[in-house]
């Protein structure tokens, strides 16, 4: 199936009329726009509905990364795959889980990557370290674009879009300080969240409709 | 993101009434603060090492030590019960370091375990790979979480409700307690959404 999102217009249409507003007089169209673009970056880093891919540069001797340094717009390594053995490299939960490779574990060199983990969203350890420089295929849930028209697309797909648009609303009310629907459109994101929570995580084997290319 | 980002934001939501950047900073810097305790925005640190000294202090811009690496080896964290444990003469042992002790968390000292005898080979990086190639001979290799002035831009915006709820429900002529929880209850919200494993 094609991805299909929502253009900035048609989401902000739908956030004013809930928040009575359809005139845009409490509220301006960059305004809305920056707020729908923070609500789907964040809802996104917590939901990861957008995954990307692409290669990263990985050097000899060199076991931790600065995610950051490898691409510019990860918010959290979800999968690893060797370049030349077209493999899913091993996800480990945590550092200590390398020690079944030794205490002396960073040191260790070899030719393709068995396992990695990250600590937080931002350090990437690979083991083994790379005899020589390489690359390996890394996934990752991406940083989501700006919405800077009214013509700018979604990368939520539409159905993923409820919990944008309640964000949106909820943010909105608080502002113009209509505190009793601000109250009621926490509830209903809640709800959407905790939803979202206890759903199943797609694989990476089937990812999903709208997985983007780096 | 830079502050400026989430204190132009800050100032929106309230419709200008937490426009006094001065204090919205402070509060900004407190978040920032408090985001250190916990394992997400984590970095890596190389620490020279001092023939037979143990103790060490982190910078402060350093919060919490997640994992540490002495030449190589993953160090494994001790209290001081432990350590006792193993040896009631702990700080008198010398040798290759295969543990520490966080000494003073609020001071950020932890000592290593035995004392190292070998200090650390210059800290020269002429491949631009300090955590590589030109990784430095018997040096600390500290992974911990850390204060940072360019917090990520998805954290933009459970960051500016955050602060935007302390500084209205601070003491002040447009201090707004119903708002600040509506505020709150939204950034913690976000918060435990972005902060699950």
């Amino acid at each position: 199936m094609p991805f299909v999102g929502r253009t900035a217009d048609s989401l902000m249409l739908e956030v004013r009329e809930r928040v009575r507003d359809t005139n845009g007089s409490m509220h301006t169209a960059t305004f809305v726009r920056s707020i729908l673009t923070s609500a789907q970056q964040v809802l996104n880093a917590g939901l990861e509905y957008v995954i990307a891919n692409g290669s990263a540069s990985l050097y000899a001797n060199r076991v931790f990364y600065d995610i950051s340094t490898l691409f510019s717009s990860v918010i959290r390594v979800i999968g690893l795959r060797g370049s030349a053995t077209i493999r899913d490299v091993i996800k480990l939960n945590s550092l200590d889980d390398f020690l079944i490779y030794g205490p002396y574990w960073s040191r260790h060199i070899g030719q393709h990557a068995l396992a990695w983990t990250a600590v937080g969203r931002d350090v990437l350890a690979v083991y083994p370290a790379f005899e020589n420089d390489g690359s390996l295929g890394l996934y990752y849930v991406k940083l989501t674009n700006t919405f800077s028209a009214g013509s700018t697309v979604s990368e939520f797909s539409t159905e993923q879009c409820g919990p944008l648009v309640t964000l949106t609303e909820a943010i909105l009310l608080l502002r113009q300080r209509d505190l009793e629907s601000c109250n009621r459109a926490l509830g209903r994101l809640q709800e959407d969240l905790q939803l979202e929570l206890t759903a199943p995580k797609l694989g990476l084997a089937s990812p999903p409709s709208n997985e983007a290319s780096a | 993101m830079s502050k400026t980002t989430v204190l132009t934001l800050v100032s929106d939501l309230t419709l200008g009434a937490a426009s006094d950047t001065t204090i919205t900073g402070r509060y900004y810097d407190r978040v920032v603060e408090d985001l250190a305790r916990f394992p997400w925005l984590t970095t890596m640190s190389l620490i020279p090492v001092t023939a037979n000294v143990s103790q060490y202090t982190l910078e402060t811009a350093q919060a919490k030590i997640i994992a540490m690496f002495y030449d190589g080896r993953q160090l494994s964290r001790l209290t001081r019960t432990q350590v006792e444990g193993l040896n009631r003469y702990w700080r008198n042992e010398y040798g290759t370091p295969h543990s520490y002790i966080v000494d003073d968390e609020a001071n950020k000292t932890f000592a290593l375990y035995p004392i190292p005898t070998l200090a650390s080979k210059a800290q020269s990086f002429p491949h631009s790979q300090p955590f590589g190639q030109d990784f430095p001979a018997y040096t600390l290799l500290v992974i911990h979480t850390g204060t940072r002035t360019d917090l990520p831009t998805w954290l933009e915006l459970p960051v500016a409700l955050e602060v935007a709820a302390r500084e209205m429900e601070r003491e002040s002529n447009h201090r707004d307690l119903e708002w600040a929880a509506r505020a709150r209850q939204l950034a913690q919200l976000l918060f435990q959404l972005v902060g699950k494993p």
